[in-house]
């Protein structure tokens, strides 16, 4: 032990622990997406038939598995974008100082200091068919409206969706708003001095000097996006057949309804494989500024 | 161009109201339905504010017997399945985020200083920490099912704290990084100048000025651990039970969602996170973004 | 103030004042700048100078008083229809922008012609020596570049008012002073009507037609650098302006008006004949070219004995003990050593009085005016 040098020895319980805990499981991975591994058969997992690369043979040609990834990218896309434009719009609203500012600020970020899991009962609720959402569109309309959101396969995305942007638009909106007041303000009021309207200042200076903060947001953002379950667990289940289904949900039915664990030890080791690529490009400008 | 001015100052306030409705409008909701009395929980139309407030909600939530007995004298009430008292839930989420935390902030604090002093790993090595955070937890689930059931790991709370420790870690040594980053590393020099060892110089010069920062990352580890769900549902079957498994348990054979009762446990346990959310709002942002963006 | 030819004023501050939380940063400043005209704001930081500079610029509201550009009220016109051009103390360069797309900005704000436009930055691209930067980002330059893109972005607009918010703050000395006689140049050149902020003495003295002192949020003395220099009307002005900085000297004065007499250390009962300084202990201002140092006694001369020799190259100044005071003096390099002993004197002729009480300094010259 004394020969190992002291810092390494001091990373070494975080190192270690990470390695327990995710690299341990993912050379585990590897064996089992190479399997037909079904806990039903009563077989160990070690014992499983090798499968050779039929798994993902079988992925490529699977609908559902790739209907859930380009669903996925979707909800990633959409939320981002829609995220992005709430907060950027929200932000400039709290450029100035004004009283209850501060108020203001902490009841629009409360979303995001709630529990996902609540926070997507609370969608369900909403979203139900005799919810307060329908009951609106009713009094807005005139005619009842009883839309059951949650089982129709297209719109039941729109409350999952809703549930992402709804709690997560304030930590956008953070972010965006730092990057603001942060801007060098100077840089501003010469935009000003030479007569520029509110909209070429943003457009021309503000939003190229937001680049780096909006992009790192962006990141996170996808990143964490990209993993989404606990709104679609708590909404859907992916039903109604799938059709809600993104990534992380369409693995957990696999592995933990169907009980294919092998087959879903092969999707995610795909995806563990595309993610790790795409997300040392993607953390570029983390690295920029860290 | 004055009245332009206050003119613009109406609108832009005008958003913000409906901003914060938007914002707080779900909370309402959630908050409202665990006062209802259950035949109000999916009335048409809807009940905005109900007339008859009620605790029953609370009360199974927390004394499920009492709540038998009281629906017992009731006519028409209630038919739930749910055993288990939410104090086993909120005792099992305490034990693992709270372990869990310690875990991550000890080793995080180590790790962070030794990257900031030593730059141990060179530049890249700390990005390795972040792909841990960027894999979807359920790409490692299923092998981490069978690596528990390997070590009799499955449905304990070491399990649930080991994981909830390593998928924290990111946060940890990044924020904390960042806090450290902040203290110049002079300060330490002028202690080891007085014959301080190194680390002992980080002990009683450094450690002391990032406190907040580490309370800060503390909290803020607490709160993903206590809204975590994906674990808690895949790696437990019962005996640890965590507060977000106990809210999509209130689910009855015959009526669904309980509605009332999953709103009553949802509002409980999603105060401490409102609460410590609140107190590290300063470095929410540091947090969430692994230190690249300070307020 | 109300015979001045309004053709000729292009700025006017009337009582402008400007109060943050109970504090009041600018007191009733009353100010003009014609035409063409060079001014400088000078004072110390926190004077109030930044803050008369951003109420013109429209960035502040004042608390009261009026703005006139041209004659005509500005007091509630927002900034961007102003046309006051603005040079920042970080130059606020367009970071993100090529120095092209910096200088064109407020053209292409304003609709401009696109010809036109092209045309205009193109000749001061060449005027301002900028021509081979032109395709250089904004966050590429250095400090000198900076300064000169953040000038020619304001002056293809052609503004009717040119405010310098201390742009050479942030420059090397070495840099500064070939600076201060390019832009006093291109001022010059262009007719320009320039409003310059700046606690240095030596960029006011050297660039300004005028100089406006202030300190504490009042305006103490407009003037043209020589007779601020020369005729400083109070205490702080005497002392703000020159280097080394001006003697202060304890003296008495007794009797009043014709009678009034003055004595120091060397002199004694002086006719000093000032109409407003009531007889008791007062100071008297002497700038340090302005006492003579012998190394033999002479008519009136005190001993004094060397403290210390500040060498200035081409003088050196002497720190010598006159009584309870230390003065300076200027001498030629080589005249003494410290701990020597020198003579000294001055003409009460060069001096100024200043009432011990208020402060303020009252000239010969103006007294006769007065009279």
């Amino acid at each position: 032990m004394n020969r190992i040098p002291f810092n390494i020895r001091l990373v070494l319980p975080a190192q270690l622990t990470i390695m327990a805990i995710v690299v341990v499981p993912t050379v585990i991975l590897l064996w089992l997406a190479h399997t037909d591994w079904q806990p039903t058969q009563n077989i160990p997992w070690f014992d499983a038939e090798f499968y050779w690369f039929w798994n993902f043979y079988d992925l490529w040609y699977d609908e559902r598995f790739i209907n859930s990834v380009f669903r996925t990218l979707f909800v990633v896309a959409t939320c981002i974008a829609v995220e992005l434009f709430l907060a950027l719009g929200l932000a400039l609203l709290f450029l100035d100082e004004w009283p209850w500012r501060k108020v203001a600020v902490s009841i629009i970020i409360l979303p995001m200091m709630i529990i996902p899991v609540d926070a997507a009962n609370a969608f369900f609720m909403l979203f139900n068919e005799r919810g307060p959402i329908n009951h609106l569109i009713t009094v807005i309309t005139g005619e009842v409206f009883e839309f059951s959101w949650l089982s129709h396969p297209t719109w039941a995305m729109v409350p999952i969706m809703l549930a992402e942007i709804w709690q997560w638009t304030p930590l956008m909106f953070l972010l965006v708003l730092t990057g603001l007041m942060n801007l060098p303000e100077n840089q501003i009021r010469a935009a000003v001095g030479l007569g520029a309207s509110p909209a070429r200042i943003f457009f021309r200076v503000m939003l190229p000097l937001l680049v780096p903060v909006i992009s790192i947001a962006v990141v996170i953002r996808a990143i964490e996006t990209f993993k989404i379950f606990d709104p679609v667990y708590i909404l859907t289940r992916g039903q109604p057949g799938g059709a809600t289904e993104t990534i992380s949900m369409y693995m957990y039915n696999g592995a933990f309804v169907y009980f294919r664990m092998g087959y879903i030890a092969a999707a995610a080791l795909l995806v563990l494989f595309v993610v790790v690529s795409v997300c040392l490009v993607l953390a570029k400008p983390l690295r920029k500024h860290g | 161009m004055r009245e332009q001015k206050t003119w613009q100052t109406v609108l832009k306030r005008t958003a913000v109201i409906v901003a914060a409705v938007f914002a707080f409008f779900p909370i309402y909701w959630l908050i409202s339905t665990s006062f209802k009395p259950f035949d109000e929980w999916a009335n048409w139309p809807p009940i905005w504010l109900t007339d008859n407030p009620t605790l029953q909600n609370y009360r199974i939530v927390f004394f499920p017997d009492l709540a038998r007995e009281f629906a017992a004298q009731q006519e028409g009430s209630l038919d739930y399945k749910v055993s288990g008292s939410a104090w086993n839930a909120f005792k099992g989420s305490a034990i693992v985020s709270v372990a869990a935390t310690i875990i991550s902030v000890a080793f995080g604090t180590l790790a962070a200083y030794s990257i900031v002093r030593f730059k141990t790993g060179g530049k890249n090595y700390p990005f390795q920490f972040l792909t841990v955070r960027m894999v979807p937890p359920i790409a490692v689930v299923v092998p981490m099912v069978v690596l528990f059931s390997i070590l009799k790991l499955s449905d304990t709370y070491f399990g649930l704290i080991l994981a909830y420790s390593a998928f924290t870690l990111p946060f940890s040594i990044w924020m904390i990084r960042s806090f450290i980053d902040d203290v110049p590393a002079e300060l330490e020099g002028a202690a080891m100048i007085h014959g301080m060892g190194q680390f002992r110089a980080f002990l009683t010069v450094t450690l002391p000025l990032v406190k907040g920062g580490i309370l800060s990352t503390a909290l803020f580890i607490f709160i993903l651990n206590w809204s975590e769900f994906l674990f808690a549902l895949v790696l437990t079957a019962g005996n640890v039970v965590t507060v977000t498994l106990q809210v999509a348990n209130y689910v009855s054979a015959s009526s669904g969602k309980l509605y009332g009762v999953q709103a009553a446990m949802g509002t409980i346990s999603t105060i401490p996170v409102i609460v410590f959310g609140y107190m590290i709002q300063r470095h929410i942002v540091r947090g969430l973004t692994f230190g690249a963006i300070k307020r | 103030m109300k015979g001045a030819d309004t053709g000729d004023v292009k700025l006017e501050l009337r009582s402008l004042r400007k109060v943050f939380d109970g504090v009041e940063a600018v007191k009733e400043s009353n100010l003009i700048l014609k035409r063409g005209e060079f001014l400088s704001l000078l004072g110390p930081s926190g004077c109030g100078k930044s803050t008369t500079l951003a109420m013109i610029a429209g960035f502040l509201e004042p608390t009261s008083g009026e703005i006139l550009i041209d004659g005509k009220p500005v007091t509630h016109v927002p900034v961007q229809k102003r046309r006051i051009g603005l040079v920042f103390q970080d130059y606020a360069i367009f970071t993100k922008m090529s120095v092209r797309k910096n200088l064109l900005f407020g053209l292409e704000a304003q609709k401009v012609p696109r010809a036109e436009r092209e045309k205009t930055v193109d000749e001061f691209a060449e005027k301002l020596d900028l021509k081979g930067l032109m395709k250089a980002r904004g966050g590429e330059l250095n400090m000198s570049e900076m300064q000169r893109v953040a000038l020619a972005r304001v002056l293809v607009t052609k503004p009717e008012l040119l405010l310098l918010d201390e742009p050479m703050s942030n420059l090397d000395a070495a840099l500064r002073a070939s600076l201060r006689g390019e832009l006093k140049r291109i001022q010059k050149d262009l007719g320009q009507t320039v409003l310059y902020v700046t606690h240095d003495q030596i960029e006011a003295m050297s660039m300004s037609d005028r100089i406006a002192v202030m300190n504490f949020g009042e305006n103490l003395q407009i003037a043209s650098p020589d007779d601020i220099y020369h005729r400083p009307k109070n205490r702080f002005v005497a002392e703000f302006i020159g280097d080394p900085p001006i003697n202060m000297i304890s003296c008495t004065v007794t009797g009043s008006g014709r009678s009034q007499r003055v004595s120091t250390e060397v002199h004694k009962d002086i006719p000093f004949e000032t109409k407003v300084v009531s007889p008791g202990d007062h100071v008297l201002g002497i700038r340090a070219h302005h006492i003579v140092a012998a190394h033999e006694a002479f008519h009136g001369s005190i001993a004094a004995v060397v403290k210390l020799v500040e060498n200035f190259g081409s003088e050196h100044v002497l720190h010598v003990t006159y009584g309870q005071d230390l003065l300076t003096v200027m001498v030629q390099p080589g005249f003494a050593r410290e701990g020597d002993e020198v003579h000294v004197s001055f003409d009460l002729k060069d001096a100024h009085l200043v009432d011990r009480n208020s402060g303020a300094i009252y000239h010969p010259d103006e007294r006769e005016a007065a009279a």
